[in-house]
């Protein structure tokens, strides 16, 4: 069964699907991983702001697919569990991420490389001698990945599934185990903050 | 509506999770009100400004390292769940195995102190027991008419024999150690000796072998002519 087949009629097949995944199937595993990998590396990604941080919380998070999958008993859809794995392996990275940068918070910043979404990279200087590039998409990227790190974790998550990742609300509210009303505050408080942190973005493309 | 109102909205809106009538009275404040038209459009280009980032790309051998992670785990998951199996089949007869134990254990220790106190209770003294050397034993004392009394009158003092006992719990040979040797007491000890006294050969590992014994002699001139006799 090709990735695109199991994209087409996943919520159909996804009783088979995890049984396949249930009885050890190698192939299916891969599939898992194939559909999934880039969304939960992307989510934690955006959330922990480090590439290599990131491909390690997508390890551990398929690894505890792994290890739990013939736990998972269809309480909620497969999206949402494998979801929750991530945010809560990511989650436990960024507990970790924090106290380690805190420690080797002077070393750790200067050796940041473009695009790792440095404050220092970022400046509005470098906006005001060329407008236009600011809009390059790579400006834009960590632009909007600094903001994301000042946002304080609960809206992070809740920005990151929601506009970056496009889940519902619904989803968002299972996934995070919070109630619709939490997302909605939670969103509007997010959006708000980052207005605030990308007005030079946001203000600049109304003119 | 009002503004506070619509601003409370907007993210729904920009969303699509309001009801018709919602959308309908907040499409109207917004034909009116151009800050909160504003808002919106700050909130269209933001939600446009976070779909546009580059989606990141995992790097390219992280499928590949996470099955070999997965694959070795399995390993690891299988003895874990085998000592797991163990561990449950063990668990509920801890209790009755360790008892079981305990009282065979117990059941052993009394058994066996039993036997053994049983063994030298009911044993006479004529058992031989296996495994050990013993000393020949005397079986019959007694006088007979065949020993002169009138040589042994001369026993007033304590006579002392070692006596060399053969398999067969005869008297091989003799030998006075103390006391009187004169001819009269030499005879009447040999007729003593030889026709009177037999004993219980001494044993190597249960089988008769020869042995000697150290016999104390004392006449005493009571009205039986007894005659004591100490080993």
């Amino acid at each position: 069964m090709s990735n695109f087949e199991i994209g087409l009629g996943f919520r159909e097949n996804e009783v088979a699907f995890v049984d396949r995944l249930q009885v050890g199937s190698e192939e299916a595993f891969e599939t898992l991983m194939d559909l999934y990998k880039a969304s939960v590396y992307n989510i934690a990604y955006r959330v922990l702001g480090d590439s290599s941080e990131a491909a390690d919380a997508v390890q551990e998070t398929f690894l505890k697919i792994y290890r739990g999958i013939k736990s998972f008993r269809g309480d909620c859809g497969l999206k949402t569990w494998i979801y929750k794995i991530a945010i809560s392996e990511t989650l436990n990275r960024q507990r970790w991420w924090n106290r380690w940068r805190r420690r080797v918070s002077v070393s750790l910043d200067e050796p940041l490389v473009p695009g790792e979404g440095s404050p220092v990279r970022f400046e509005p200087r470098d906006s005001g001698a060329n407008p236009e590039a600011c809009f390059a998409a790579k400006e834009t990227e960590r632009a909007v990945q600094t903001a994301l790190r000042h946002l304080s974790l609960e809206f992070r998550l809740v920005v990151v599934l929601r506009d970056i990742e496009g889940l519902s609300y619904e989803e968002i509210s299972d996934t995070l185990g919070i109630s619709l009303g939490t997302v909605k505050s939670r969103l509007w408080r997010g959006r708000l903050e980052l207005k605030r942190e990308l007005r030079e973005f946001v203000n600049g493309r109304l003119a | 509506m009002e503004c506070k109102q619509t601003l409370k909205l907007l993210n729904s809106y920009v969303d699509d999770m309001l009801s018709w009538e919602e959308v309908v009275s907040v499409d109207e404040h917004l034909h009116i009100c151009s800050q909160c038209s504003y808002e919106l459009h700050q909130l269209k280009t933001l939600r446009q400004l976070m779909r546009s980032m580059r989606r990141q790309q995992p790097p390219t051998d992280l499928a590949l390292r996470t099955q070999i992670r997965a694959s070795k785990q399995d390993i690891r998951l299988v003895l874990e769940r085998a000592f797991a199996k163990v561990e449950d089949f063990l668990r509920p007869i801890a209790i009755p195995a360790f008892s079981g134990v305990a009282l065979t254990v117990v059941f052993f220790i009394i058994l066996l102190s039993t036997l053994f106190t049983g063994a030298n209770l009911s044993a006479s003294d004529r058992d031989i027991p296996l495994g050990l050397i013993t000393e020949p034993r005397a079986r019959s004392l007694y006088m007979s008419q065949f020993v002169q009394l009138g040589n042994l009158v001369s026993l007033r003092e304590p006579i002392t024999v070692e006596t060399y006992v053969g398999t067969d719990g005869r008297i091989i040979d003799y030998k006075i150690l103390s006391g009187p040797r004169d001819r009269a007491t030499v005879r009447s000890l040999d007729e003593f000796f030889f026709f009177e006294v037999s004993f219980d050969p001494a044993t190597s590992f249960g089988r008769p072998t020869h042995g000697k014994i150290v016999l104390s002699l004392l006449f005493f001139p009571t009205s039986n002519n007894e005659i004591d006799v100490m080993g």
